[in-house]
C-alpha cells in the first residue's frame, strides 16, 4: 500500500496521544503518580495536541475534506466512522480533565472520572484507529489481531516515553515509572517482530482465485499503459534489502535507544537536566522509530488487487 | 446508509462474463467509459490526457493474463474484464464512514452517493478485486454503476435498456441479468458452465459471475490418417472410381 | 437515494458510419446541446449489429481532440521543420490550383496522388484519371493487395472484406495471421458465434494474443512458413483421398486441358477452341470437348492429344503431381515451419472430417448456370480466413493462392459453412478492368482513358514502355511488380526522390502518415522529403500538398497543408464501386453524413477535390460554361455523379422516385432515404441466389442486373493460373511483351501458374546466422494506426509498447524483462525495451503497431510516453532489396504483386549497454506546436456538464 504520509502521521501522532492518556491514567491509578496541576494541565494538552495534530493530518489525506463531518455518521457499520466519533468524544473527558488542572479543581473523583472517561475513550479510539486496517480482508498483512494489539502498544509506548519526557522536564522524579516504560518499549517490539516474521505470508487469495484461471498465471497486459489509481494507492514495494534496513533502524532507535536513555536516567540521576536529556532523547528515538514502523505497516502490506497487477509491475519499465 | 440491507435484495442485477469469448479488445472497456462520463457519475476525468504519465478514472479495466505451459498443460493467454461484482457482503460498503458509498436493496447495485463523498479511498482499500476508483480531478470515489441510468431508463429503447458494456461486446462475453432468479438466462448460463465467484474467500460474496475458459479442443484425429499413399498412379485410380460414383 | 434514472441520452441522435477504423460500423451519434453525449452501435445495421468496438466508442476524443488541424497552413521555415503561417481557403485553392494546373498543362506524370486510409477511392481514383496523371493509388500496395489478388486470379473474391466465413454453419475455422482485420467488429461476432455453437476454432499466428488466445487450438508457426504448412495440408488431403471431386470437375479450372509443349510459346496455356472456350476431355463421349457447356464427367487427369497433335493434360492432374510430391509431406516440412508433423495431419484429418463427415445440406432449391435445377445445397463447413500474416511476406501472393487451392479442394467456397463471397463479388478476371497509364493514354489536359489500377491478364496489359520501363511512377504494373493491382504507395517517396523513373513535380497525398507509421524505412524516408538537389538548392520533391485533419508527423512535410474535417463533419458514401459493406447474404453501402459542423475552418478533402476539379476545369466537374457541376460538393456529387448511365455512387433508391436499386436515374432525394434508413442500403438475396454464386443462375442474373458483373456466364475458379503462366513464357522470351534480360529470372521463378512456398526473399540477404529472428508487428485493437494516440482515452490503453519476446530466446542472449535491448536488422538498428512473454513462436520477436510517436507530434507534450518510451518497427524495415550485379535495387516486395513485405524483417537482438540512456532510438527534433493549433490543458472532464442538476 503507499505509504501516505497524512496516514502514516495520523496513525502515529494520534495513537502517540491516546496511548499519552492511557499511560497517564494507568500512572495515576496504579503507579500512585502525582502530579501538580500545571504539570497535568501540561500532558492533557499534550495528548490533545498530539491527537488533534494526528485528526488533522488525516483530513489532509481526504480529497473532499469539506465533507469529513459526515464521517461521524456512520458508526453502525465503519471502524473510520467509529474511529472519528470515538477521538472527537474523548476529547470531551479530556477537555474537562485540562479544565480541572488548568483551574485547579481538586475535586479527586472529578479528575479521576475524568481521566478514566478519557483513557476509556482513548482506548476505544486506537482500537477503532486499528481496526479500519485491521477489518481490511483485503490486506491480508493487517487483517489479524495482532494489528489492533500493536497499534495499542505503540501508541502505549509512544504515550509512555512523551509521559517520561513532560515530567523529566518538569523536574519530577521518573524512576518509578521508567520500568513499566521499559516493559511496553519492549513487549512492543517483541509482538512487531512476530509481525514482521508472518505478516509477508501470502494471505488467502491467489492468481488463480482471483480471476478463476488455471495454471502458472502471469499477468502480462496491464489494463492500461500506465500507471493508474490502484497502482498508485495500492501498488507500492519495498525492497527487501531496503526493508531489513529500516527495520534494523527501527529497533535499534525504537527499542534500543530508549531502553538504553533510561536505563542511564535510572542508573545515573535525580531529576535534572541529564534525566531530561535523556528522556527526550528516548522519546525522539521512539517516535522515529515509530514512524518507520508505520511507513513499513503500509508499504510493505499486499492488497490482493496486486494479483491482478503483479508482474507487470514487478517486470518491466514500460508496458 | 452503509449498513448493508437487512433482507437480501430480491433481485440481485448483475453481470456474467465469458472468459472463454473474451479477446482482449477493450470494447466494454471504452463503451463504460463513454456512457458513464456523460452519466449519472459524470464525468469520468482524466488526468494528463494529452502529456506524460496520462491517467483517467475507469470504471471497467481488461487485463491479459499468461499461463506458462506445465506438465499436461498447454500455455495460454486470457483476457479477464473486471468491474465492479456487486457483492452480496461488501466491504466497501461497510466501511465507508459517510454513507456515501450504499448498496441498493430493491436490486443489489453498489452505488456511491458522490455528494457525500469525501475522497477518504477507505473503500478502495477496502474492495479486493480492485473496482473502486478515485476520480482524479473529482476527488470522489467512481465504481460501475451497472449502468443504472440505462438499465431502467424509460426514455431508451426496451432493447438498449442493458448496460453499455453488455451493448457494445461484439464476442457476446458479457451478459446481464438477475442472478436471484434461477430462471433467468444468467442464472442458467452459470449453472449450465459452472460459473464461478472471483476470490471467494474473501467472502464478499459477489454478484457477478465468471465462465470458464473450456477446455482446449486438442483431440488428434491422426486414426484418420493411415489410408492413402503419395503415388500419383494410386491417386488417379482412386480418383476414376470416385469420379464416377 | 434519488436517482436521475430516466435521463434522455441526448436531445438529438444522428445515424451515421464509423470511421475510426475501416471497418464501416454503424452509429447512433447522441448529442445534447451540440456536444457528443455518446455514440452507440446501430442495432440495425449490417456490419456491427449494435456492436461498438473501443475505438468507435472512443469517436467522441476523436471529435474534440486539440491534434485537429485549424486551418489551411503554408510553409514558412523549412521543410519538415513544422514552421506553417495559417492561411485563407482562396490562397490555399489558389496555390494548389496554379501547382496542378501548370503540371497538367506540361506532363501530367508529374503529379503523383496517393491516398492512404482513403474510403473514397471512387472519388479519388476518378479525380486523378480525370487529371490525366497516371500516378494514383490508395495504400492496399503496402496494405494486403496479395489478398486481394491471389484471391481475384484464384475465385473471384478475396479475403480482406470481400468475403466472410460462414459463421453460422461453419464447424472448422482456421485463421491465418489475423491480429484484427477491417472487419473488426463481424470477426468478433462471428467469433462469439463459433463459441456460442462450439465448432472448432484454430488460429495459425507466430503470436498467442487477442483472438488466438481464445481460439481452441493455436498453431504458433514460424513467419513466413505458411505456404508451406498450407501445402502440406494440401499434401495430406491428397494422399488420404479427402477432397470434393465434383466440386473441383465442375467449378474448377481442374479439368480444362493444359498444353504440354515445352519451349514453345503455348507451353503450359489452356487448349482453346476457336472460340477461345477451354477445352476438356469428356469420359462419357470419351473426346475432347468445349468447356462452355457443362460436362458431368471430365477427366481430371490422363494424357490426350488435341487435333493438331499436341499434347494436353487436365490442369488438376499437374497440381497433383506437384503437392503429392514427399517434399510436402508434414515430416519433411515440419521443421522448416516449426509445426509438429502430427500436429500438421491431425489438423488436415480434421479439416476433412468436417468437410466430409459433417457436411451441411440445406434445402434450397437453386438453378446452376447451365439451367439444371438442384433441390439443395451442399456446404462443406470448413472456413478459412487469412490476412497481413500471409499478405505482408514477399511470398504472401502464392501462399495465399495456397489458401484458396486448399478450400477449393474442399469444395469449401460460396458454401454454406464455408467461404462466402460478398456482393458484388465474385467477379471473373475477364470482366474486370486492365490498367491504364502508358504514355500514349497520358496527354496534357487530358483525362486518361481508363481506370489506372486494374488486373493485367495478359503481359501486354503492363504499364511498360518498348524497354519494359515502368510508365509509373511506383513501377505497378511494370516488370518490377506486374500485378500491382492496388498500386505501390510505399515506392513513391523513394521513387519520386531518386527521380527514377522520372522526376516528379507535386506530390498530394491524402490521409497517410507516410513520415512515420506507413513508411517503410522511415528515417531514410523522412530525409528523402527534405532532401535537396545541390545544384538548384530545391527540394528533391518539389511541391508536397498534404490533407490530413489532425497533427500528424506528415504534415511536417507538407509545403501546403489542406486540413480535412473529422469523420462526423462530412458526407462520405462507402460505395459499391468501392469497398462496400455488403455481407455475404447481401449486397450492402453506405453513407457518412455530417451530425456536427465544424467549428473550425476546415473542408472536407472530397468538397476541396471537387472545388480544384473545377478551378482546373477537369472533364466531368464542370458544366459547358466551366462552372462547377457539383456546386453543393461532394454531397451533390454522391447524388448526381454516374459513373456508367444509372450507376453511380450508392445503389439504393435510384431513379427519379427513388424505388430502383444498383441502376437507375439520380434521384434527388437519395442521401434523405438513406438518412431515413440509418444511413445504409441493404438488399437481402433470396435463398437461391446466395451460395455456389459463381454458377448460380439466379444471383448471375441478379448481379448482372446490378452491374456487378459483365454477363451471366459462369465464374471458373482457377486452381491452375494460366494468366501466370502467360507472364512465364514472355520471361522465356515468348510474344511481344518480354521483360527486360535482368528480370527474366525473377518473372520465371514467381510466376509459376501453380502456388509455391519459396523462403522470403529478404532471408537471402538477413542470413539466418547473422539475423535468426522474425520480427513481426500486430495491430492492437484498441488503436487504429497511428491516429489513435491523439486520442485521450486510447492511449491510455496503448500509450508505449515493447518489444515481446519469448523466455527462451531472450535467456539466450542473457536478457532479462524490461532490459533495454538493440533490435539489429541488415538496414539499421533501434533501441527498445523488452517484455518476457510465453505465447510466441520463439524465433519470432513483435511488437504493437504504430504506437511510437515522433515527440511534439499529435499536439502531445513533448515528454509523452509514446515518444519517450513508444517505438516504431518501421526503421528497421528496408523499402529496397539491396542492389544485386545486374539488376537495380529491387522493391522489397512480393514480385508479383508489389505487396510491402513488411513482416520479412529479421533481426538479432542485443542487450544494450548499462550506461546507455533507457529511451528508443533513433530520436528526431522535436516537431512544433504547427499554427494554430493550442497546447492542451493537463484535466479533461469531459461529460460533467451532461450531468442532470450540475
Ligand atoms: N511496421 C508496420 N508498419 C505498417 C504496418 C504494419 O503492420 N507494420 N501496416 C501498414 C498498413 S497495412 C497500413 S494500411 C498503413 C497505415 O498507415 P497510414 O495510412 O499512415 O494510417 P494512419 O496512421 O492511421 O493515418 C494516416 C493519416 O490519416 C490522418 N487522418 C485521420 N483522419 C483523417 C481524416 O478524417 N481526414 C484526413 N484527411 N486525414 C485523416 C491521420 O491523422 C494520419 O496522419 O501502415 C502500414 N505500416
Ligand atoms: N484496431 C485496429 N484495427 C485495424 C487496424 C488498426 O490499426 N487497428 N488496421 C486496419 C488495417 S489498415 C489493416 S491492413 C488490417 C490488418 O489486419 P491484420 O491482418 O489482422 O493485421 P496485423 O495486425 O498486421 O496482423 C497480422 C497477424 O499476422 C501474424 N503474422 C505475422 N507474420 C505471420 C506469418 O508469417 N504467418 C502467420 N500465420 N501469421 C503471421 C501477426 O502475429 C498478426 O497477428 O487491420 C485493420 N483493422
Ligand atoms: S466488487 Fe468491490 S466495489 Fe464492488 S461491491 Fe464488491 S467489494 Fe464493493
Ligand atoms: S471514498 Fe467516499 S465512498 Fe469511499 S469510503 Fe470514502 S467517503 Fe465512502
Ligand atoms: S455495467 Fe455499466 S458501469 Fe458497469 S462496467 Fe458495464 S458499462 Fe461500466
Ligand atoms: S468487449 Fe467483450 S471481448 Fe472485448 S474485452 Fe470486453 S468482454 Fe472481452
Ligand atoms: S470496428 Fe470500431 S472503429 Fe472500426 S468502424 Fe467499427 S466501431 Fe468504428
Ligand atoms: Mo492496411
Amino acid at each position: 500500500m503507499h505509504p501516505a504520509p497524512s496516514i502514516i502521521f495520523f496513525t502515529v501522532m494520534a495513537g502517540a496521544g491516546y496511548g499519552l492518556v492511557i499511560d497517564f491514567c494507568l500512572a495515576v491509578l496504579f503507579l500512585d503518580l502525582v502530579v501538580e496541576p500545571v504539570v497535568g494541565a501540561i500532558i492533557v494538552l499534550a495528548a490533545l495536541v498530539f491527537a488533534a495534530a494526528g485528526l488533522s493530518s488525516s483530513l489532509l489525506h481526504l480529497r473532499r475534506p469539506s465533507r469529513a463531518r459526515l464521517a461521524l455518521s456512520q458508526w453502525r457499520s465503519s471502524w473510520l466512522s467509529r474511529e472519528g466519533v470515538s477521538a472527537l468524544v474523548t476529547f470531551i473527558p479530556l477537555t474537562a480533565l485540562l479544565f480541572c488542572y488548568g483551574l485547579g479543581v481538586e475535586t479527586p473523583w472529578l479528575v479521576q472520572a475524568a481521566l478514566i472517561a478519557s483513557a476509556i475513550g482513548a482506548l476505544v479510539t486506537i482500537f477503532c484507529t486499528a481496526m479500519i486496517y485491521a477489518s481490511l480482508r483485503s490486506v491480508p498483512s493487517w487483517h489479524q489481531p495482532l494489528v489492533p494489539l500493536l497499534y495499542l502498544l505503540f501508541g502505549l509506548m509512544a504515550g509512555g516515553l512523551i509521559l517520561m519526557a513532560i515530567l523529566a522536564l518538569s523536574g519530577m522524579d521518573i524512576r518509578t515509572i521508567i520500568w513499566p516504560v521499559i516493559a511496553v518499549v519492549l513487549v512492543t517490539w517483541v509482538i512487531k517482530l512476530f509481525y514482521w516474521r508472518g505478516a509477508a505470508g501470502a494471505g488467502l487469495s491467489s492468481p488463480q482465485s482471483a480471476t478463476g484461471l488455471a495454471g502458472n498465471l502471469r499477468p502480462l497486459y496491464p489494463p492500461h499503459s500506465e500507471a493508474n489509481y490502484l497502482l498508485d494507492e495500492m501498488g507500492f514495494r519495498v525492497g527487501r534489502k531496503h526493508s531489513v534496513k529500516l527495520k534494523r533502524l527501527a529497533l535499534i532507535l525504537g527499542a534500543a535507544i530508549p531502553c538504553l536513555f533510561l536505563l542511564l536516567a535510572q542508573i545515573l540521576s535525580s531529576p535534572g537536566v541529564i534525566a531530561s536529556v535523556l528522556a527526550i532523547l528516548a522519546l525522539l528515538g521512539g517516535m522515529i522509530s515509530i514512524f518507520i514502523e508505520r511507513w513499513l505497516f503500509f508499504a510493505e502490506a499486499k492488497h490482493t488487487v496486486m494479483l491482478y497487477y503483479e508482474d507487470a509491475l514487478a517486470g518491466s519499465t514500460s508496458r | 446508509m452503509t449498513s448493508l440491507p437487512n433482507t437480501p435484495p430480491e433481485k440481485r442485477l448483475g453481470l456474467v462474463i465469458d472468459l472463454d469469448a473474451c479477446v482482449g479488445c477493450h470494447a466494454c472497456a471504452v463503451a463504460c467509459k463513454e456512457w458513464n462520463t456523460g452519466g449519472i457519475v459524470a464525468p469520468l476525468s482524466d488526468k494528463n490526457p494529452y502529456q506524460a504519465e496520462q491517467t483517467g478514472a475507469w470504471l471497467n479495466r481488461i487485463h491479459g493474463f499468461e499461463a506458462a505451459a506445465g506438465e499436461g498443460e498447454i500455455g495460454r493467454t486470457a483476457y479477464f474484464p473486471k468491474s465492479c461484482l456487486h457483492c452480496e457482503d461488501a466491504p466497501c460498503v461497510t466501511v465507508c464512514p459517510t454513507g456515501a458509498s450504499y448498496k441498493r436493496p430493491e436490486d443489489g447495485i453498489v452505488l456511491v452517493n458522490e455528494d457525500a463523498c469525501m475522497g477518504c479511498g477507505l473503500c478502495a482499500w477496502a474492495c479486493p478485486y480492485g473496482a473502486r476508483e478515485m476520480d482524479p480531478l473529482e476527488g470522489v470515489m467512481k465504481k460501475c454503476t451497472l449502468c443504472v441510468d440505462r438499465i431502467y431508463n424509460e426514455t431508451l429503447d426496451p432493447a438498449d435498456r442493458e448496460p453499455a458494456c453488455v451493448a457494445a461486446c461484439p464476442t457476446s462475453a458479457r451478459h446481464f441479468g438477475d442472478l436471484a432468479d434461477p430462471q433467468s438466462a444468467v442464472s442458467k448460463m452459470v449453472a449450465a458452465r459452472s460459473g464461478y465467484d472471483l476470490m471467494p474467500e474473501q467472502a464478499c460474496r459477489p454478484t457477478n459471475k465468471y465462465l470458464p475458459v473450456r477446455k482446449k479442443q486438442l483431440e488428434r484425429m491422426t486414426e484418420q490418417l493411415a489410408a492413402g499413399d503419395t503415388t500419383a498412379e494410386g491417386f488417379f485410380s482412386w480418383l476414376d472410381r470416385a469420379l464416377s460414383s | 437515494m434519488d436517482l436521475a434514472l430516466n435521463e434522455p441520452t441526448g436531445d438529438t441522435v444522428k445515424t451515421t458510419t464509423c470511421y475510426m477504423c475501416a471497418c464501416r460500423c454503424g452509429i447512433k451519434v447522441h448529442l445534447k446541446d451540440g456536444t457528443i453525449r455518446y455514440i452507440e452501435g446501430n442495432k440495425d445495421h449490417p456490419v456491427n449489429k449494435g456492436k461498438l468496438c473501443a475505438k468507435g466508442s472512443a469517436g467522441i476524443m476523436q471529435q474534440y481532440s486539440p491534434a485537429r488541424l485549424n486551418k489551411p497552413l503554408r510553409r514558412v521555415g523549412e521543410r519538415g521543420s513544422g514552421e506553417f503561417k495559417e492561411i485563407e481557403w482562396d490562397e490555399a485553392l489558389d496555390v494548389a490550383t496554379g501547382w496542378l494546373a501548370r503540371v497538367r498543362a506540361t506532363d501530367p506524370r508529374q503529379l503523383a496522388f496517393f491516398t492512404g486510409r482513403d474510403q473514397s477511392q471512387a472519388l479519388t481514383g476518378w479525380w486523378a484519371k480525370q487529371f490525366g496523371t497516371p500516378n494514383y493509388a490508395a495504400h492496399g500496395g503496402f496494405c494486403s493487395v496479395n489478398m486481394a489478388v491471389a484471391g481475384i486470379y484464384t475465385v473471384g473474391s478475396s479475403f480482406w472484406e470481400f468475403s466472410e466465413p460462414d459463421w453460422d454453419r461453419t464447424k472448422f475455422f482456421m485463421m491465418l495471421g489475423v491480429a484484427e482485420d477491417h472487419s473488426s467488429n463481424p470477426i468478433k461476432i462471428g467469433i462469439g458465434k463459433l463459441k456460442q455453437r462450439g465448432a472448432k476454432f484454430v488460429s495459425v499466428n507466430p503470436v498467442r494474443t487477442g483472438y488466438s488466445a481464445v481460439a481452441d487450438q493455436w498453431v504458433g508457426i514460424r513467419p513466413g512458413r505458411d505456404g508451406l504448412f498450407v501445402l502440406s495440408l494440401v499434401h495430406e488431403l491428397l494422399r488420404t483421398r479427402k477432397i470434393d471431386v465434383d466440386y473441383l470437375a465442375r467449378y474448377t479450372n481442374a479439368p480444362w486441358l493444359v498444353i504440354d509443349a515445352p519451349g514453345t510459346e503455348d507451353d503450359g496455356l489452356f487448349a482453346r477452341n476457336p472460340l477461345g472456350y477451354p477445352l476438356v476431355f469428356d469420359l462419357e463421349s470419351e473426346a475432347i470437348v468445349s468447356s462452355g457447356k457443362p460436362v458431368d464427367r471430365p477427366a481430371l487427369h490422363g494424357n490426350f492429344m488435341l487435333e493438331d497433335g499436341r499434347k494436353v493434360r487436365p490442369s488438376f492432374e499437374l497440381l497433383v503431381r506437384r503437392y503429392l510430391d514427399p517434399c510436402y509431406a508434414p515430416e519433411t516440412v515440419a521443421a522448416e515451419i516449426g509445426i509438429d508433423a502430427p500436429v500438421i495431419k491431425s489438423l488436415a484429418a480434421e479439416m476433412a472430417h468436417a468437410a466430409f463427415e459433417q457436411e451441411v445440406v440445406l434445402d434450397i432449391p437453386w438453378t446452376d448456370a447451365w439451367g439444371r435445377q438442384h433441390e439443395q445445397v451442399v456446404g462443406r463447413p470448413v472456413s478459412v480466413h487469412a490476412m497481413r500474416g500471409i499478405s505482408a511476406h514477399s511470398n504472401g501472393f502464392h501462399t495465399c493462392r495456397a489458401i484458396h487451392l486448399l478450400q477449393l479442394l474442399l469444395g469449401s467456397i460460396d458454401v454454406p459453412g464455408g467461404y462466402l463471397h460478398k456482393p458484388p463479388y465474385p467477379k471473373s478476371l475477364s470482366s474486370l478492368p486492365r490498367p491504364t497509364g502508358i504514355s500514349e493514354q497520358v496527354s496534357r489536359n487530358m483525362p486518361l482513358p481508363g481506370p489506372h489500377l486494374g488486373f493485367p491478364t495478359w503481359p501486354e496489359h503492363l504499364l511498360v514502355d518498348e524497354q519494359g520501363s515502368p510508365a509509373r511512377l511506383d513501377r505497378a504494373f511494370s516488370w518490377a511488380a506486374p500485378l500491382a493491382a492496388h498500386g505501390m504507395m510505399h515506392a513513391v517517396i523513394t521513387n519520386a526522390w531518386a527521380r527514377d523513373p522520372y522526376p516528379i513535380d507535386t506530390l498530394l497525398m491524402y490521409m497517410a502518415n507516410m513520415a512515420w507509421n506507413s513508411a517503410m524505412n522511415t528515417t531514410d524516408t523522412i530525409a528523402m522529403l527534405t532532401d535537396k538537389d545541390v545544384r538548384t538548392g530545391e527540394y528533391k520533391i518539389p511541391r508536397i500538398i498534404y490533407s490530413d485533419a489532425f497533427a500528424s508527423e506528415m504534415v511536417a512535410y507538407a509545403d501546403l497543408v489542406l486540413p480535412d474535417t473529422t469523420f462526423l463533419e462530412r458526407w462520405d458514401c462507402i460505395s459499391l464501386l468501392d469497398r462496400p459493406i455488403s455481407d455475404a447474404h447481401a449486397p450492402a453501402d453506405a453513407i457518412r453524413r455530417p451530425v456536427l459542423a465544424p467549428d473550425r475552418d476546415v473542408r472536407p478533402f472530397q468538397d476541396v477535390l471537387l472545388d480544384l476539379g473545377a478551378r482546373l476545369g477537369l472533364e466531368g466537374m464542370i458544366t459547358g460554361d466551366g462552372k462547377s457541376l457539383y456546386p453543393g460538393g461532394y454531397r451533390d456529387y454522391i447524388t448526381n455523379h454516374q459513373r456508367q448511365p444509372g450507376v453511380g455512387s450508392l445503389a439504393g433508391w435510384r431513379g427519379g422516385e427513388g424505388t430502383q436499386r444498383g441502376k437507375g436515374k439520380p434521384n434527388p432525394d437519395q442521401i434523405d432515404r438513406y438518412i431515413e434508413n440509418g444511413c445504409f442500403w441493404r438488399e437481402e438475396l433470396p435463398p437461391s441466389a446466395r451460395y455456389l454464386r459463381h454458377a448460380n443462375r439466379d444471383y448471375l442474373s441478379y448481379a448482372k442486373e446490378m452491374s456487378f458483373v459483365g454477363s451471366t456466364a459462369p465464374i471458373t475458379m482457377n486452381l491452375y493460373s494460366e494468366e501466370l503462366q502467360r507472364f512465364r513464357l514472355a520471361a522465356q522470351g515468348h510474344g511481344n511483351t518480354v521483360p527486360p534480360a535482368a528480370e527474366r529470372g525473377r518473372i520465371e521463378t514467381y510466376f509459376d501458374p501453380l502456388p509455391f512456398w519459396y523462403a522470403p526473399i529478404e532471408e537471402t540477404y538477413s542470413r539466418q546466422d547473422d539475423y535468426p529472428l522474425h520480427a513481426i508487428t500486430q495491430r492492437p485493437m484498441a488503436m487504429y494506426h497511428s491516429w489513435g494516440s491523439q486520442n485521450a482515452w486510447l492511449r491510455q490503453i496503448h500509450g508505449q509498447n515493447a518489444l515481446f519476446m519469448h523466455h527462451d530466446t531472450a535467456a539466450a542472449r542473457g536478457i532479462a524483462d524490461g532490459d533495454w535491448v538493440w533490435i539489429k536488422s541488415r538496414h539499421r538498428r533501434i533501441k527498445v525495451p523488452v517484455q518476457l512473454v510465453d505465447g510466441v513462436n520463439p524465433h519470432t520477436v513483435w511488437t504493437w503497431n504504430a504506437i511510437g510517436k515522433r515527440s511534439g507530434a499529435w499536439n502531445l507534450a513533448k515528454d509523452a510516453s509514446e515518444a519517450k518510451k513508444g517505438f516504431l518497427l518501421n526503421h528497421l524495415i528496408d523499402d529496397l532489396l539491396p542492389k544485386e550485379s545486374d539488376r537495380p535495387a529491387a522493391s522489397n516486395s512480393d514480385p508479383v504483386t508489389g505487396q510491402a513485405a513488411w513482416y520479412d524483417l529479421r533481426v538479432e537482438i542485443e542487450k544494450a549497454q548499462p550506461e546507455e540512456e533507457a529511451i528508443p532510438e533513433p530520436r528526431f527534433p522535436d516537431i512544433p506546436l504547427y499554427a494554430g493549433l493550442v497546447k492542451p490543458s493537463n484535466e479533461l472532464r469531459f461529460g460533467a456538464r451532461f450531468r442532470s442538476g450540475h
